[in-house]
């Protein structure tokens, strides 16, 4: 089982690689990743620097060129994939058909794998992906349970990756425009939901309140955690006329105990989301994890191991792979 | 845009909270030379944090400890950062972003020792104004492994091993102090926090109670208005 691993700066790529991490995803420092925040990623020179370390180590590093390419402006994306392909990396990770084709013609040694953005959950759409493009792997949405992904795995002939640890989205992904209502952009065009420059924190009469665009989108007491900015986990006035959730609470993915069924579903890599996090939340939950498969490919009990600290609302699920709503 | 006018906000019971009562009568501008050895030693050390700074030409920063009595204000201008000790009793510039907690958390943020997101989820962080500039410091900080040792680092090379040792002691006994503050806190306030949770259930109770009279109050207006309407039928 590889563990996939996320850096937004090449200080986060050594913490990954200190705690364990086989391979380190990231992204470079423009719209073509879907984590294009201010200050964060990689330019072509650090990252050059950064796949150099990691090779040393016996590791490997992904680049995510998972963004959809705007009509008429496709040259940003075709530069990353060239660059990508020139300084060496171990694969990229793309979502677009145009993109993917694009790789394959021009680069077609460069190990190609299919972002999580393309929303690929079905036999059908990831054998297509694999005969048309000649996809490695697939990244799964995280709309399945495990019984559904060992199903599936049965049915393609692809490595498949999945999310283990990090923020959660109620979106079908790839597909989620709800923060281009309220600022004009949204994850999949241009790399950001709820762009910063959008986000606005206020103290009021004892609460932190959270706008985006010109909506107030929560109001947290003093006493409760806090969470992402995002339109999907704002507190609305429904018919029942106080404030809830609507839509999701603030809440974090976090699947380590169900580990040993994931492996016997045979998902050949796990995946922790937090491009945009800091090192020391890198480092905790890699480690964390790099102790929970090395003990659960023994066979041993996967350890409990209290994230709580890190989690979004400080608060954690399994979300889909249980689907305990049902 | 700050608030300045917004309530401060009752400081965290923390032993930097009485570090500061102690050197509260210190002028800010004593802190000149300190400051100034750790932000040049800041940008030899760690130019990339500066570089990923650049970006932010003319955006005011006030950082403030909750727990002490002074701030600091962060800039940068014509491609240099700037850095300075403020009074907080003294009228503060304009400002597009304040960033404030507690001091060893805002310490551990600077050694990335800690993830600035938990921090906020858990509110210990607090920001407002301009959040972009805010991701972009906090990311700028993070793209390095500072060590507040290797930053105040002695100037003498045969002293250095001494100093670095003293620092990290220091900085143990910081953190070590920190954990018996949480203790007493929580042992002060328990009987506090049991009451209080009372309160809270007793409250609860109180609003349910109001939640069903209200539906009651609904069925009884819609079965009076349903009878009137009848008799107004019969009519």
């Amino acid at each position: 089982m590889e563990l996939v691993c996320p850096a937004g700066t090449p200080a986060s790529l050594r913490a990954a690689l200190d705690a364990g991490a086989d391979v380190v995803y990231v992204g470079f420092r423009d719209e073509t990743n879907a984590r294009n925040f201010p200050g964060l990623n990689f330019s072509p020179e650090e990252l050059r620097e950064s796949l150099q370390k990691a090779h040393d180590m016996g590791r490997q590093v992904y680049v995510a060129i998972n963004t959809y390419p705007q009509a008429g402006n496709l040259d940003p994306w075709y530069k990353a994939v060239d660059n990508a392909a020139r300084i060496g990396v171990d694969a990229v990770i793309l979502a677009d058909i145009g993109l993917l084709d694009y790789a394959k013609r021009q680069h077609p040694e460069l190990r190609r794998h299919l972002s999580v953005q393309a929303s690929a959950s079905n036999p059908e759409s990831i054998n297509f992906y694999r005969s048309a493009f000649d996809v490695q792997r697939v990244v799964l949405p995280r709309v399945l349970t495990v019984r559904e992904i060992g199903e599936l795995i049965k049915e393609i002939d692809v490595e498949t990756e999945v999310f283990a640890f990090g923020g959660m989205c109620v979106m079908a992904e790839g597909r989620c425009s709800l923060s281009s209502y309220a600022t004009g952009k949204s994850p999949n065009m241009n790399g950001v939901c709820s762009p910063a420059s959008h986000v606005e924190y206020e103290q009021r009469r004892g609460k932190l309140v959270s706008r985006l665009g010109e909506f107030t989108i929560n109001s947290f007491p003093n006493d409760e955690a806090a969470g992402y900015p995002t339109l999907c986990k704002g507190r609305f006035v429904g018919h029942t006329g106080d404030p809830s959730y609507l839509f999701e609470e603030p809440t974090s993915l976090n699947v380590m105990m169900m580990l040993p069924e994931l492996i016997q579903a045979g998902v050949r890599a796990l995946k922790i989301e937090g491009r945009q996090r800091g090192k020391a939340y890198v480092y905790q939950v890699v480690s964390g994890y790099r102790k929970a498969i090395d003990a659960a490919m023994k066979g041993e009990p996967v350890p409990f191991i209290d994230m709580g600290n890190i989690t979004e609302g400080t608060r954690s699920t399994a979300g889909a792979y249980e689907k305990n709503w049902r | 845009m700050y608030n300045k006018n917004a309530p401060p906000r009752v400081p965290p019971f923390t032993p930097m909270l009485f570090a500061g009562f102690l050197i509260r009568p210190i002028p800010a501008f004593s802190f000149k030379p300190v400051v100034k050895h750790v932000l040049d030693r800041m940008k030899k050390l760690y130019p990339e944090i500066f570089s990923r700074l650049a970006i932010l030409e003319n955006t005011n920063f006030l950082i403030r400890p909750t727990d002490l009595h002074y701030s600091f204000h962060l800039s940068v201008q014509e491609g240099e950062t700037h850095v300075e000790v403020r009074d907080n009793s003294t009228e503060h510039p304009e400002f597009q972003a304040v960033i404030s907690g507690p001091m060893l958390d805002l310490i551990r943020l600077l050694e990335g020792r800690v993830d600035g997101d938990a921090l906020f989820f858990s509110r210990t962080l607090n920001i407002e104004g301009d959040t972009e500039a805010v991701l972009t410091l906090r990311n700028a900080v993070d793209s390095a492994d500072v060590s507040l040792v290797d930053v105040m680092g002695g100037p003498v090379a045969f002293m250095k091993p001494g100093f670095d040792k003293m620092l990290s002691k220091i900085g143990s006994v910081f953190e070590q102090l920190e954990r018996d503050f949480v203790t007493v806190q929580q042992s002060i306030l328990l009987p506090a926090a049991r009451h209080m949770r009372e309160v809270d259930e007793e409250l609860d109770r109180m609003e349910n109670r109001m939640m069903k009279m209200d539906k009651e109050l609904v069925k009884v207006k819609t079965s009076l208005k349903k009878s009137s309407q009848q008799v107004q039928g019969a009519r």
